[in-house]
């Protein structure tokens, strides 16, 4: 039995002769069923990140049931689930506890981890949180969460999956002064020094955005629901809260994939630096007034300035990390 | 110690233990009922066949409930009466129907699976992030993208061949990935 047939039966494209096949190939033995469920099941979770990855066509097809995007594995957010007989739950905390190890901890510095342009990363907090780092993005953290809250001060773009623990919220702290106050979730901010605005997406579960509002002259507070962005600009008072359904492309960059939808050259040449570390040298000033509509799968610079050269009437030369738009 | 603390110590294990009551239903249900859907769908073609499963599991779930620690988390309890169900259903049509043959099977031989929801999603971008950027992105169109071979190949100028190949490389990144975990 060959496999493309089992992966079209899967894909729901297997014609009644192929099905009958596969029947009969499962009827011969257990090894063999055994097998295609395990197919099955992994088919079935790559579903799990299907809305990270931007949809190119809007075919209503039967065969394409709603069903097959994410949700019957994120079920239980930081409890492992069975599909069989056993059950089997994971629970740790490594928090530090007791005095001796509380204050050892407090003696220690924090750690904080650094991506240069062009680089991404992924890292694994004391609580087994998860964070991945854009390029060029700064996170701190203490080696052992103690106290009250698990606190972290992040400057650029990282993408949280927090792990729950009610009794002691996470308290991600920016650069440009705003706090957020996480249960156990998922949630990306971006928040570059050189960017004129921060913004904070959530994915799941629920987060409380403290910031300064500074018409008013206190402190306020958010609380955000999924698919809602926080937006705060350089020079605003007060941040703006929206609804978005497409908030999966704002994390493309954690599968090395770079996600364009009508952006402005300025920010394209912006995060095209960061993420390739190299530098844009505009000659032509015209090419501030076009926008970009691309996604580039994994795609070397190259590919990129390629395709701007195609859409644009702009020439790109890349030469010794430096591209250079006449 | 107050009053409070010197009673709860008094209390046996069993009493200890507190029962699920309406609302408590009312919320699980509200809760979980979409995990239960979606599983059923994997293996059962029709949205309704689906409801009905959905359906039974609580109301299976409802009249066990006082055997259940109400502070313990039902999901699990949930799926396995769910797939259970599942099964009994696809029992009966596979006599017929050798698609429903073939969903009883996956069902039936489907190994347990050892991960959290947090942890898969990890691991899938960590496997996605493995294949080759061709396999990747033949992977991503028929996957994610509703892309059949034909229009894949078409799009990516290859052969329906190499496409079929780049999905069986692809398939195995995730097998390699997932294999501690099933």
């Amino acid at each position: 039995m060959n496999k493309t047939i089992l992966i079209k039966y899967l894909k729901g494209e297997a014609g009644s002769h192929e099905v009958e096949a596969i029947a009969e190939w499962l009827d011969r033995s257990p090894e063999n069923k055994k097998y295609f469920a395990r197919l099955k099941l992994l088919w079935d979770i790559s579903g799990e990140v299907a809305e990270e990855y931007p949809r190119r066509r809007q075919k209503s097809r039967e065969r394409k049931k709603f069903w097959l995007r994410t949700g019957y594995f994120s079920a239980a957010a930081a409890v492992a689930v069975l599909l069989a007989v056993n059950i089997f739950l994971m629970t740790g905390d490594r928090r530090a506890a007791g005095t001796g190890q509380e204050q050892a901890a407090a003696a220690m510095e924090d750690v904080t981890v650094y991506t240069h342009r062009g680089v991404v990363s992924k890292v694994t907090l004391p609580d087994s949180s998860t964070v991945w780092l854009n390029a060029d993005t700064r996170l701190s953290y203490p080696p052992v969460f103690t106290g009250d809250s698990r606190r972290v001060s992040l400057s650029g773009e990282a993408f949280f999956e927090v792990a729950r623990d009610t009794l002691h919220p996470m308290v991600v702290s920016t650069d440009k002064g705003i706090d957020i106050e996480v249960l156990g979730t998922s949630f990306l901010v971006r928040s570059y020094c050189d960017d004129t605005e921060s913004e904070v997406t959530l994915f799941e579960g629920s987060v409380a955005y403290h910031y300064m509002n500074s018409g008013e002259g206190r402190k306020e507070v958010i609380r955000m629901s999924p698919n809602e962005s926080v937006v705060f600009a350089d020079g605003d008072p007060a941040p703006r809260l929206s609804y978005r359904d497409d908030i999966y492309k704002d994390i493309a960059w954690m599968d090395g994939n770079l996600v364009f939808d009508d952006m402005p050259m300025p920010e394209v040449f912006r995060i095209l630096e960061r993420w390739y570390g190299v530098e844009f040298s505009v000659v032509n000033e015209a090419v501030w007034g076009y926008s970009l509509t691309s996604t580039f799968y994994s795609e070397p610079l190259f590919s990129v300035i390629e395709l701007m050269e195609y859409c644009m009437p702009f020439e790109f030369t890349l030469e010794n990390g430096k591209v250079t738009v006449r | 110690m107050n009053n409070c603390d010197t009673y709860l110590l008094h209390l046996s294990a069993e009493e200890q233990t507190r029962q699920y009551n309406n609302m408590d239903f009312d919320r699980i249900y509200k809760k979980y009922s979409k995990y239960i859907f979606r599983y059923s769908c994997r293996f059962l073609s029709g949205k309704e066949d689906a409801e009905n499963i959905v359906h039974d599991t609580f109301i299976a779930f409802m009249n066990a409930g006082d055997r259940f620690d109400a502070e313990k988390d039902p999901l699990p309890y949930l799926y396995t009466i769910a797939r259970n169900r599942c099964i009994s259903m696809l029992r009966r049509r596979a006599v017929e129907s050798r698609q429903d043959y073939i969903s009883l099977v996956s069902a039936e031989y489907e190994p347990p699976l050892n991960i959290s929801g947090i942890d898969i999603r990890n691991m899938l971008r960590k496997a996605l992030g493995h294949m080759s950027p061709k396999v990747r992105e033949t992977f991503v169109m028929s996957r994610y993208q509703g892309m059949t071979n034909k229009e894949i190949a078409q799009s990516l100028g290859i052969s329906e061949r190499g496409v079929e190949e780049r999905m069986k490389k692809a398939m195995l990144e995730l097998r390699k990935h997932f294999k501690d975990y099933l």
